[in-house]
Formats: C-alpha cells, structure tokens, sequence
C-alpha cells in the first residue's frame, strides 16, 4: 500500500473512529471492548482499502465490520451473559444517588437482554439513523429480516426498560 | 412520563472515556497485520512447495505409505456442537404449525418465498412471503396440479403419471398468461449403466427459462434440461454422474468416468470448474450441494457413512466434518447444514458458520429435514415440539443462517 494511501486511511480513521466506538460500545457494553472491536474491524478495512476506496463503501464497510466483529465476539461470550430478570433487577435496586449514571448503564443493560442481531438492528436504526436498506447492507441480512428484527428488538426493549423504571420509550423518526 | 430512545442512547455514550488507540497506532497496527499476513501467504506457499517435493520424494522412497501432506483446512466435529441462540445464529422468518388451518409449504423458491397450498384444497397454489405471511394466490392450472416452482417469468405446475411414473409440467407464462404442457415419456429419459430398467425420475428445479431433472437408479444420476421456451431437452451430465446438485447459481455432478471429481457449472454461463474431491479407500461420491462459492460432499464408504467435506469454487478444501453420520446434507450461503441421527432415532439439525467456525443445534421437534434452500435461508420441517413428546403436529420454519 504506497504512503498516500496510509495517509488517506489515516484521515479515515480520524474522522470516523469516535462514531464507530460508540456503536460498537451500545453494541457491547464496554468501551475497552468497543476500542478493541474497532480496532479489528479498522484493520479490516485497511486490508480491502484499495477496493472500497473506488467504490465510495468506506463507511458502510467500517460500520460492518465493526457489527460483524462485535456479534462475532458476542457469540464467544454468550454462555457468560447476564440473564434478562437479573439485569433488570440489578439496573432497578441502585442507589438513588446516581441517577444520572445509572440512566445510562441502565439503557446498556436493557440492550444487553437483546439478541446480538435484533440489538444491532436498534442500535444502527435508532442511534445510527440507518434506513432499513442501510442496515440490510450492514448486517448482510435482507430489509424484510431487518424489519423484523427491529420490531422485536424494540418490543423487547420497551418491555425491559418499563419493567426496570416504569416509564415507555417512545421511538419515533427512524428512516424508511 | 415516556423517554425518546434516540436521546436515551446518546445520552449512553455521551461520555466516553478517552480513546486508548490514537490513530497512528491503529494505521500501524493496521499495516503490521498486513505484513503478517503477507508473510504467512509467502510462508504457506513455501511450506506447500516443501511438503509437495516431500511427498513427491516419499512416494519415490517409501510408495504406498499412505502418508499425506499436513491439512490446511478446518477438521471440525459435529459433537462440538452447542445449542443455537436465536438471533445470534439463526434468525426465525417465519414458522407455523400446519396441523392449524392456513396455508401448507410445500417449498421455498429462489426469491426466498414459500410455494404454498391452501389447507382444503391442494390444487389452489400460492407463494407466501415469509415477511408479512400474506400469500399470492396464483391462476390456477387447467389440470389439477401443484406448484413445484415459480420465477418473475414461469409458473410451473407438475403432476405425476402415476401408472407410468413419467412428469408432466403445465408451464405459464407470467407475461402473457398463456399455458403450456410438458409431457416426458421414458423414451426421452437419459440412460443409466448400471441399472437400465431401474431408472426413474428423481426431482426437478426451476432455473431461468430451463427446468433441470434428474433421473437416477440406486447409485447413478443423470441431469438434463428441457428448454421453456422451445421444450427441448439436453443432457448435460458428461454420460452419468455418482450425484448431482441444482443450486440457485450452480449446477454439479459428479462423473461417472472420473470418479474423484466434480464438476461445477456456474448458472450464469461462466465456465465450468472441475475440482479434485480426495476419495476414501471404497467410497463415492453420494450426495451433493452447491452454492455459488462452494461446494459440499458427502460419500459413502463401503455404503456407509463417509466424511462430509466443503470445497471453494477454487478447488481448496475448506471444511472437513470427520463424525458426521449424516442423513441430510445442505449449503446456505454462509453455512452448512446436516441433519444428524440422535439417540433416540429422531434427528436433530446442525448448522456450521463458514464464518464464525462453530457448529450449533437447532431447537426443533423430532425428524427435522431442510426443505429447501434459498441464498441464506432454509426451509425446514419437522415434527412435534422440542420440549414435547406430542408428536401430533406438523412445524415449518423459515430459519436464517449466518
């Protein structure tokens, strides 16, 4: 690969690597994690760069990478994720004195109960504001599987979310 | 009081710590794995050369010792394998039980819907989208017939002749609407060696504007077309083939006089590929499947259960399964799928991830079979429930691999 391109790459890497760590980070629920995942999927990208230079498929090729690095840890790990009534109960019974901090890791913990897939699809449509199409590409699955997988990935996010505080979710604006 | 989710999931990452990567270690880690792997692709070439003139000297200095160079590929075991966790190694598109009411599978087609019949009466033919569960109901056939497959230009319907086990296809065209008969007598059948008078017709696929058939006895195949458009028939199986395989891009077989090969006709008109299988001491080639980038085999081995293998479009062996006893082999287009006996005689359905390398086990009911394929999907069927004895009900899933 000649210096201009190293250059190029590392422009790219500039611009994109902080977004890239916080989708990977709603993804996983570690920002070492996430820096690591990106890290692999940059590397990914950096093998395929020539070709997905032409082509104008940087970030969308980035942005799988970075999903397809995650899930594929993901299922490494399953066996040792946390089951849904003990996130829940744990996220409900902190103390009131962090409210703030809580709010947040709670929402980490109810993504956490979703399946890899179905978390990916509410992640990349509510947070990344993919169109389904986008999200199709991202994940190599098709829009009819990313449809549905929202749909169920939301249900269920709602459910343990007003389970753990009470209050609905309202998600409204995602892109066709 | 509600909370909009977009605001709640910035608000998680709103204070990230600092990275621990700055870009220039990245851009350098980035190059020093390229570096690696170019030294491990330049390693494995000399490697290839050294074991390659090792054998070649072993063969001279010590014929007939069997020894063989070091694999390269995955030996993997389907004992490995760990229950699947939906969403994460299979997404479920559709599933039904069909001992209710509502339209009955009968396969899926290449658009990934389902060929369905309604539940009273099986002439009435539709394709369901596993998506919404809305069915098309199409025009019926003039004769009372079942759809067998169907594209954007042909509707295809097959009945039997059930005297003289000979096919018929009504075909229409979606385009005109107009209706034609496809009638093929034995005399058209191709020939079979082996066993000349035991030929029979073993399956049909829609491909473009040609039906593939097979036609097999108990150990051979043979694959011909016949043309939608003219009705004529060619066969294209270099005189006989061990087994052969229709896949939504790719066509294989293996032939008869090269025992060993098989050869992989791509569906777009791209040349044909002839790969080397490595064959057993006694065993043929029994089964076959194919995708548009690979290849899967399983043998018989002194007409038992042999290995079950994975082969690139390349020739590369990708994939060797070495306890499998298979009794269903198919290939999506991310995994592998079998169907293994279990103790109790029920059978249970095992997918491998070319991508992940993990085999796992699907949560259906007894005697599991993959109906179908179509690009990552699958279209199985099984009976009962896997946490029931009750074997009363009928279940289909859509599952998505990969």
């Amino acid at each position: 690969m000649a210096r201009r391109d190293d250059e190029e790459f590392a422009v790219f890497v500039a611009a994109s690597q902080a977004s890239l760590r916080r989708t990977a980070y709603l993804l996983c629920g570690d920002w070492q994690l996430a820096s690591d995942h990106v890290q692999d999927a940059l590397i990914k990208v950096f093998r395929r760069w020539s070709r997905l230079h032409d082509d104008g498929a940087l970030i969308a090729y980035a942005r799988r990478a970075v999903v397809s690095v995650v899930i594929d840890n993901s299922r490494r790990r399953s066996s040792t994720e946390t089951p849904l009534a003990a996130v829940v109960e744990t996220a409900a019974t902190a103390p009131n004195g962090a409210d703030e901090l809580v709010d947040r890791d709670l929402m980490l913990r109810c993504l956490r109960t979703l399946p890899a897939r179905q978390r990916a699809c509410v992640v990349l449509r509510y947070y990344d504001d993919l169109a389904v199409s986008e999200v199709a590409a991202a994940l190599g699955i098709n829009e009819g599987t990313v449809k549905s997988q929202t749909a169920r990935g939301l249900t269920a996010l709602k459910a343990a979310y007003q389970q753990a505080t009470g209050e609905e979710i309202t998600a409204g604006g995602a892109r066709a | 009081m509600s909370q909009d989710l977009k605001a709640l999931l910035e608000d998680a990452v709103a204070f990230a710590p600092e990275e621990r990567h700055s870009v220039p270690a990245i851009v350098a880690a980035a190059r020093r794995d390229r570096t690696r792997r170019t030294r491990i692709v330049v390693s494995l070439a000399v490697a290839a050369m050294v074991v390659i003139a090792g054998v070649g000297v072993g063969i001279l200095a010590s014929r007939g010792t069997g020894r063989e160079p070091a694999p390269v590929h995955k030996v993997v075991r389907v004992s490995e394998a760990r229950p699947a966790v939906e969403g994460e190694d299979f997404v479920s598109d559709w599933s039904r039980d069909i001992s209710t009411r509502g339209p009955m599978p009968l396969g899926i087609v290449d658009s990934g819907e389902l060929r369905v019949a309604a539940h009273d009466d099986a002439s009435r033919s539709g394709l369901l989208d596993p998506q919404t569960g809305r069915v098309r109901w199409l025009e019926p056939p003039p004769r009372g017939t079942y759809l067998f497959d169907a594209s954007p230009r042909w509707n295809i319907y097959q009945t039997l002749d059930l005297e003289e086990l000979e096919p018929n296809f009504d075909v229409q065209a979606t385009t005109t609407g107009e209706w034609s008969r496809i009638h093929l007598p034995r005399s058209t059948w191709p020939e079979l060696a082996d066993q000349p008078d035991q030929v029979r017709f073993g399956g049909a696929w829609l491909r473009g504007d040609l039906i593939y058939l097979q036609f097999m006895t108990t150990t051979q195949s043979a694959l011909m077309t016949v043309d939608l458009r003219t009705h004529e028939t060619t066969r294209i199986d270099d005189g006989g083939a061990w087994s052969v395989a229709v896949g939504a891009d790719a066509i294989a077989w293996a032939p008869l006089d090269r025992p060993g090969t098989v050869v992989v006709q791509p569906l777009d008109g791209g040349a044909a590929t002839t790969l080397a299988v490595d064959l057993g001491q006694g065993c043929r080639i029994a089964e076959l499947a194919v995708t548009a980038t690979r290849v899967g085999v399983r043998q018989l081995c002194d007409e038992e259960s042999g290995p079950v293998e994975v082969y690139g479009l390349d020739g590369a062996r990708q994939v060797s399964v070495v306890d499998s006893e298979d009794v269903w082999l198919a290939l999506t287009a991310d995994s592998l799928l079998l169907v293994q006996p279990d103790a109790d005689g029920g059978g249970r359905l095992l997918s491998y991830a070319f991508d992940g390398g993990a085999w796992t086990w699907l949560p259906t009911g007894r005697n599991p079979v993959p109906l179908g394929v179509a690009g990552r999907a699958a279209l199985i069927a099984w009976t009962g429930s896997p946490t029931s004895d009750d074997l009363s009900s009928r279940h289909f899933a859509v599952l998505e691999f990969g």
